[in-house]
């Protein structure tokens, strides 16, 4: 099993890095394109601010790389938070650049009110919508570790497997494809139950 | 719902883990201290975050701070916050490298502006907490409230300006911290809560300073306006503590995370 961690530059790596370790699994660290369009689990991990992030991954030509290893339809993506995002074809954070557009939709900033205070930060449970690969075996109520302020809606709502809510309701799982899955949470964040969605994305 | 959260925080000078009361600084002990009498591990199923703060100035103590954390985040699960420091986007670099999910910026505020709103702008706003100390002086004409960049230098400025100002330059959180409870172990300074306006935080608030047992997180995890307790006390929490202090607030009806079962 390849698994390969894509370095976008700004990223939090060793966390994932480490959560994958934990999980028995020997990941590749890589910004080399030609390593990543052969990667078969590529994950996406995410700190940064989109606009940033997405021209340094453009820079790099891992857009491509990326798009390259999804020709062929048994390797897959998970993108973490801002990975996730990444996904989306746009943003409204930051400067502009279009984003992956493996997943039809763009990424909102989340809105704020009295009760509401953005960034949303901080476990908060999940509803499944849909079966759900990466959710399997993981109890209904769980609370992951989210940490935002802007959040992907995406066109399709088929995409969605799971939300949460926070004033609004937002996407905080998506599964496209049997090819394209992202959390908006941090399962390397969320305590050993964390684990086992990206121990869940591995077995895909 | 979102869940209001238990932090942890480590204060760390040249090799040494402090103890900080008022803001003086006692070592306790070095990183062989720290594993003896912490299991991370155990305790990364008790807190919801971890906070650690490199308050010392030795510039060749960097490379010994890196490999300390090392060891504490090892097979540890949850979201940390490094600090301390932060002169430039370099520093906050090297910070998110070593395993920060966040980091806090205190003096930069003051110092350089513009090298704080790059921070948030690069890696966003999610990623910056602004940390802030503050005294309250009483005059005769009522309580005024300040924060210190430097007890020595005493450079005054208003706390509600400050808030007002880090989160206009983008920070994401913000991490107050009582001067005159830091240390004592008697309890969160929650006068403070009724002098902020509550429309002046748009972002959520991290309070600190005073927590010496479970009883103080609770009152604090009770208060509407805070969205997270912070306790720095190297000693009243040692061993179990933690662990013990989560099973006890996760008894009562308090809107936390359930996980330590």
């Amino acid at each position: 099993m390849e698994i390969t961690i894509i370095d976008t530059g700004f990223a939090n790596i060793l966390s994932i890095k480490k959560a994958v370790e934990f999980l028995g699994f020997n990941p590749m660290v890589t910004t080399d394109p030609l390593v990543i369009s052969k990667g078969k689990h590529l994950i996406l991990p995410g700190v940064g601010a989109f606009g940033h992030v997405m021209s340094h991954i453009k820079k790099s030509r891992i857009d491509n790389a990326i798009q390259e290893a999804l020709v062929n339809p048994k390797n897959r993506i998970l993108g973490i938070c801002l990975g996730m995002q990444l996904l989306a074809e746009s943003s409204e954070e930051g400067i502009f650049e279009p984003g992956l557009g493996l997943i039809k939709g763009i990424s909102k900033k989340i809105s704020d009110s009295n009760e509401i205070k953005v960034p949303h930060v901080g476990f908060n449970s999940i509803s499944q919508t849909q079966d759900s690969q990466l959710l399997k075996d993981i109890p209904s109520d769980y609370n992951f570790y989210f940490l935002h302020s802007y959040a992907l809606v995406p066109e399709n709502t088929p995409s969605t497997v799971a939300t949460v809510k926070y004033g609004q309701l937002i996407t905080s799982v998506v599964e496209h494809n049997n090819q394209v899955y992202g959390t908006q949470f941090h399962p390397e964040k969320s305590q050993k139950t964390g684990l086992k969605v990206i121990s869940n994305f591995l077995k895909i | 719902m979102l869940k209001k959260r238990i932090i942890f925080s480590l204060l760390y000078k040249d090799g040494m883990f402090c103890l900080s009361r008022n803001f003086r600084l006692q070592e306790i002990g070095d990183i062989e201290w720290l594993m003896k009498s912490y299991s991370f591990e155990e305790i990364s199923g008790s807190i919801d975050e971890l906070i650690i703060l490199n308050v010392g100035f030795k510039e060749n103590s960097k490379k010994r701070f890196f490999s300390d954390i090392d060891r504490i985040i090892k097979n540890f699960f949850v979201p940390i916050t490094i600090g301390g420091n932060v002169r430039s986007l370099n520093d906050a670099r090297e910070y998110f490298l070593a395993g920060a999910d966040k980091i806090s910026l205190n003096t930069l505020y003051i110092e350089n502006e513009i090298v704080a709103t790059e921070i948030s702008r690069v890696y966003g706003s999610q990623a910056v907490v602004a940390s802030i100390d503050y005294k309250k002086i009483s005059t005769d004409s009522g309580d005024i409230y300040r924060i210190y960049e430097n007890e020595s230098e005493r450079i005054e400025i208003d706390l509600l300006h400050q808030i007002k100002k880090v989160q206009e330059l983008g920070c994401g959180e913000l991490l107050i911290r009582s001067i005159a409870n830091d240390g004592t172990g008697n309890g969160l300074d929650l006068e403070l809560l009724s002098y902020i306006p509550s429309n002046l935080l748009t972002v959520p608030l991290i309070f600190a300073g005073g927590i010496g047992k479970s009883e103080h997180m609770e009152t604090g995890l009770s208060n509407s306006g805070i969205d997270a307790v912070c306790t720095a006390n190297l000693l009243n929490f040692i061993n179990q503590g933690l662990v013990r202090a989560r099973k006890e607030l996760e008894l009562k009806d308090l809107p936390i995370s359930q996980i330590s079962y």
